[in-house]
């Protein structure tokens, strides 16, 4: 096995032994169950509400939609949030508690030290959210009716290229700083750039990495469409590029005691 | 050929000089002490050794290869303990060895027999299982002892590897350092002086980054340190010290209880008597009298005082 296979198994252990993959595995089922859920039962509550004076209030029957809606929604604010927070120490946490140094001087590249914190947390949270996304898809269908998977899929796909990028910034935050909390802050603007203030300027709307949060239901309605393509290219290059940014960051950084 | 070759390091932090134009030769399977006081900028040099900061400027040579930061290709020639090691507290201890020969490309099989090798030596076996977290301080120091041999490297380079410890601790500890002395080159670094004296063969003294002296360690005591005359009187000696410290024949007194040392001006000294006839013309009652061997720890004191 390679060293970075190494210390990728060693990063999933981490995971599973501090218990971040279970969080991450209760944020996303959470993700799963709680948006057909609360779609189907906020119209229920709607109509609990008795309004005086002979006024009627139409609301109509829930559909899958508004399940998905919910569901790309909590994907792109609560599950973010909960990410960040939870990857925010990926490489700080070993810089505190100087465990990164006694692995350093093994005949291990930074590189590969880098690249697995990234490939661990990639895979992680891929793996949970196919599953999330998977137990959705079929809960709503369940609760609602039958609706394209394979349009359902392209949602879940760029959405799932939305998180990690978020999370690629917040790894190399985390490579930058010996603060998690930095790190965390970093992620947060991160999400905020990426997933609003980008699609606020008419220039830069069709590029930005959260223009699928906006636009899910063209997807939903009709399918992939070209117009996906530029913001989900950028989103990959972004990935890329910050993962690169974090090996020659770290590949430079001195560690102190 | 010499196991460690540093020559003309140097690295500085801002403006302040923590290492400067160091040089060193290090020979093969020996304990080698590497001396200085608090700051001098041992942790400093070690670190460079091993890759985790930049020098300044020089080279540093282990078993012949270049070795510094941004290698890590040549990490499979030195194993290092640093002062106070960090694990992974949610690994158990053969895990943890058992990851650190991954890290040097050894198969499964390979690993595990080298884990149980390893934690046997250093007596860790029994706690083979149990998570590093609950390990006491000499436990973990052991076990970074373990992790630093797993890729069976020709040099050690420990950095205080027993200042943290208790008396049993630290026995055990030197025990082990002591019988891997004989098959590699061991480069520790230590403030404490009984422990050169125990298990060094030779040893280098630095101080504000500067390098004092490098030596055998024997013929370091033979050349440097003065004849040290040891009294134990009866009672306080405060009183007889002023006239004591006035006489030519003793560079410098320390007293320490009903105890003094005098580091005497020269052999000749003794051979004339001529402390103990000072001695008989005051009013004190004497219990111990004679010459003591020179410690690390006064040669060192001396070598700095020499420096300063």
């Amino acid at each position: 096995m390679s060293t970075t296979g190494v210390l990728f198994k060693k990063d999933l252990m981490e995971q599973v032994r501090s218990r971040k993959a279970l969080i991450l595995a209760v944020v996303f089922l959470f993700l799963a169950l709680v948006s057909p859920i609360s779609a189907k039962l906020m119209p229920q509550l709607l109509k609990n509400f008795v309004v005086q004076g002979g006024v009627t209030i139409s609301i109509p029957e829930a559909t899958y939609n508004d399940a998905v809606a919910q569901f790309v929604k909590n994907a792109g604010q609560l599950v973010v949030f909960l990410l960040i927070f939870v990857v925010a120490g990926a490489v700080a946490d070993e810089k505190i508690r100087k465990t990164l140094e006694m692995v350093l001087v093994k005949p291990v590249s930074r590189s590969a030290f880098i690249l697995s914190k990234f490939l661990a947390y990639f895979s992680t949270i891929t793996l949970s959210y196919a599953v999330s996304s998977l137990l959705f898809y079929l809960y709503t269908v369940s609760i609602f009716e039958s609706f394209s998977g394979l349009n359902f899929s392209i949602v879940a796909v760029l959405t799932l290229i939305y998180l990690l990028l978020i999370i690629s910034v917040t790894i190399f935050a985390s490579t930058l700083s010996r603060s998690p909390a930095i790190a965390g802050v970093i992620g947060l603007f991160s999400s905020f750039i990426f997933g609003s203030i980008l699609g606020l300027f008419s220039s830069t709307a069709g590029y930005a990495p959260g223009y699928i949060l906006a636009h899910y239901s063209d997807v939903m309605r009709q399918g992939w469409s070209v117009e996906f393509a530029p913001p989900t290219m950028v989103s990959i290059a972004l990935i890329i590029v910050f993962v690169s940014l974090s090996i020659i960051a770290f590949a430079k950084q001195e560690i102190e005691r | 050929m010499s196991a460690i070759k540093i020559g003309g390091l140097s690295k500085s932090f801002g403006s302040f000089k923590a290492v400067s134009d160091l040089s060193l030769e290090v020979g093969e399977n020996i304990v080698f002490g590497f001396l200085g006081p608090n700051g001098a900028g041992k942790t400093t040099t070690i670190r460079m050794m091993v890759g985790l900061i930049k020098a300044s400027s020089g080279i540093i040579e282990v078993a012949g290869s270049r070795v510094g930061f941004g290698e890590h290709k040549n990490h499979n020639l030195f194993g290092y303990l640093p002062e106070q090691p960090s694990f992974y507290g949610w690994m158990t201890g053969g895990e943890y060895l058992s990851f650190a020969a991954g890290l040097f490309g050894l198969s499964a099989r390979s690993r595990a027999n080298k884990a149980k090798y390893l934690l046997g030596l250093v007596g860790l076996e029994p706690a083979r299982n149990k998570k590093i977290s609950s390990y006491s301080n000499g436990m973990k120091q052991r076990l970074g002892i373990a992790q630093a041999l797993i890729g069976d490297p020709r040099v050690l380079i420990l950095d205080e590897p027993v200042s943290a410890l208790d008396p049993v601790g630290r026995k055990e500890v030197l025990n082990i350092i002591e019988e891997l002395g004989k098959s590699k080159t061991v480069f520790m670094s230590t403030h404490i002086l009984a422990d050169v004296d125990r298990v060094c063969n030779e040893v280098a003294i630095i101080d504000r980054g500067r390098l004092v002296i490098q030596s055998p360690l024997a013929k370091l005591k033979e050349k440097y340190a003065s004849p040290i005359l040891r009294i134990d009187f009866t009672g306080d000696p405060a009183e007889i010290l002023p006239g004591l410290q006035k006489s030519e024949w003793a560079r410098k007194i320390e007293k320490n209880g009903n105890q003094i040392k005098i580091w005497l001006k020269d052999t000749h000294v003794m051979e004339s008597n001529i402390p103990l006839k000072a001695l008989a013309g005051l009013n004190v009652g004497v219990l111990n009298y004679g010459l003591t061997l020179p410690e690390t720890e006064d040669l060192f004191v001396e070598m700095l005082e020499n420096n300063q």
